[in-house]
């Protein structure tokens, strides 16, 4: 079984017209199925789209074996003129009229992430949420199956120490995910407009005690100064998420010692959440609480999804308050004000 | 598996330094020490600086390893991670010369 270098330009092999039609059929992407020596028998008008070049010049070149560990790999398709084409190979072999084929079925990544990303602007420029989840679940998720392969490796060994390790980045990547879809169900319904905002006297330092226990799992150095009669009139679900937002901010982006401050103002209760990180950049203050401003996220270089500050601002004005933010000397301020309810 | 005397070279064509490249490289190197140690040569050719090498070969599609002595050649495309059977296709020794796939070859 060498490789026909000197050998004659192969000829088709002699396949039924069925055997053909049903390889072609069974593979709806490119598809190169070589035999036993490497050689391209059979080709689809696909493969010759992607490879291009023409069926005529393809049969009987040799290919050489496609092999594939998992479902699928990416290769590099060489084209006439020295351009290349990334496409997606999946390997099957399969015996076609008594003679073993191997088939690589090919799908163009090029394409077909040219056509993602093409619906991801789109749907962003209608500012859908839809596009978040897809670009804010795909890198964390992408995270996991690497990290998952890594420990289904049967090449790699690992310590308790490693495996715990990479087990806890699995979980922190979940972890962000669950944040994220939570994020996500609160827009699609201030989105549909079903929030029903129900406000109630609620102790303030009550929920902020508990949404704190909420980020238990990692010690934070925070200060809290609140009355404890202090009452705010807002719905208790939605002060609850108001607080995680602007806690999972402070704790993404700011850096210890982070204060929480809790004030009776004659506008209403103020809470304010401080840390002594590197502030905000000024030219970003304005668009800080905008839906899902990625040109702000990529300035600042973190996973953040773009929606916490104003899931925050959005609920506060549907309480009858107010979102907002205040550069501090070290830090920044997020500040948060509600209607105040009468003290216990 | 017995050491053979032979040294067994390898052209490994890839397209410029990308992970896929890197990968396909490394799954070669560890492949070839496992089933060919000390008996190897391996070439790395990067068909965007050297086309004129990947024409040479008509290499189609990359990463692919050229199995260039001994003689018969052979030739796999892929990340070459699954190392049983890309061994299998280059016909080193110490492998099941059956196909992976398929029948008796």
């Amino acid at each position: 079984m060498g490789e026909p270098h000197d050998a004659e330009p192969a000829r088709p092999a002699n396949l039924g017209h069925d055997a053909r039609r049903i390889v072609m059929s069974a593979l709806a992407d490119g598809i190169v199925a070589v035999d036993d020596s490497g050689v391209i028998r059979i080709c689809n008008p696909a493969a010759e789209e992607l490879v291009g070049r023409p069926t005529g010049e393809l049969i009987g070149t040799l290919f050489g074996y496609p092999v594939v560990a998992g479902e699928s790999t990416e290769i590099d398709l060489m084209l006439p003129g020295g351009q290349t084409r990334v496409v997606e190979m999946r390997a099957t072999t399969t015996t076609v009229a008594g003679q073993l084929l191997h088939v690589a079925a090919l799908r163009d990544v090029t394409l077909r992430r040219q056509a993602e990303q093409e619906l991801e602007a789109e749907l962003e420029r209608r500012g859908s949420v839809i596009a978040v989840a897809a670009h804010e679940v795909r890198n964390p998720l992408t995270g996991i199956g690497q990290l998952v392969d890594m420990l289904r490796d049967p090449r790699e060994s690992f310590t308790d120490e490693e495996r715990a390790d990479v087990l806890g980045r699995i979980a922190d990547r979940t972890a962000h995910i669950q944040s994220l879809v939570k994020k996500l169900l609160t827009v699609a319904k201030i989105d549909a407009e079903v929030s029903h905002t129900t406000t109630v006297p609620v102790p303030v330092l009550e929920v902020i005690l508990e949404r704190l226990a909420e980020f238990a799992d990692r010690p934070r150095n925070v200060n809290v100064s609140c009355d404890p009669g202090v009452r705010a009139l807002a719905d208790r679900g939605e002060l609850s998420e108001m607080l995680v937002n602007y806690l999972e901010n402070a704790f993404a982006y700011g850096a210890p010692p982070f204060q929480i401050d809790v004030a009776e103002q004659p506008g209403g209760v103020e809470i304010r959440v401080c840390d002594n990180g590197p502030g905000v950049p000024a030219e970003f203050e304005a668009s800080l609480f905008d839906r899902f401003t990625r040109g702000a996220r990529a300035r600042r270089g973190t996973e953040g999804s773009g929606l916490g500050l104003w899931i925050v601002r959005h609920l506060a004005r549907a309480n009858g308050g107010d979102a907002y933010f205040e550069p501090g000397e070290t830090g920044a301020c997020f500040c948060l004000r509600l209607p105040q309810a009468p003290r216990r | 598996m017995s050491t053979p005397m032979t040294t067994y070279s390898f052209r490994l064509y890839v397209v410029g330094q990308t992970p896929r490249s890197a990968s396909a490289a490394s799954n070669l190197r560890g492949l070839c020490d496992t089933y060919l140690p000390g008996c190897h040569e391996i070439e790395v050719i990067d068909a965007a600086t050297r086309p004129d090498l990947a024409e040479e070969e008509r290499i189609l599609a990359t990463p692919t390893v050229i199995r260039v002595a001994p003689l018969p050649k052979f030739r796999v495309i892929g990340d070459l991670s699954d190392q049983g059977r890309v061994a299998r296709f280059l016909g080193l020794p110490g492998v099941n010369a059956a196909s992976p796939d398929g029948p008796e070859r």
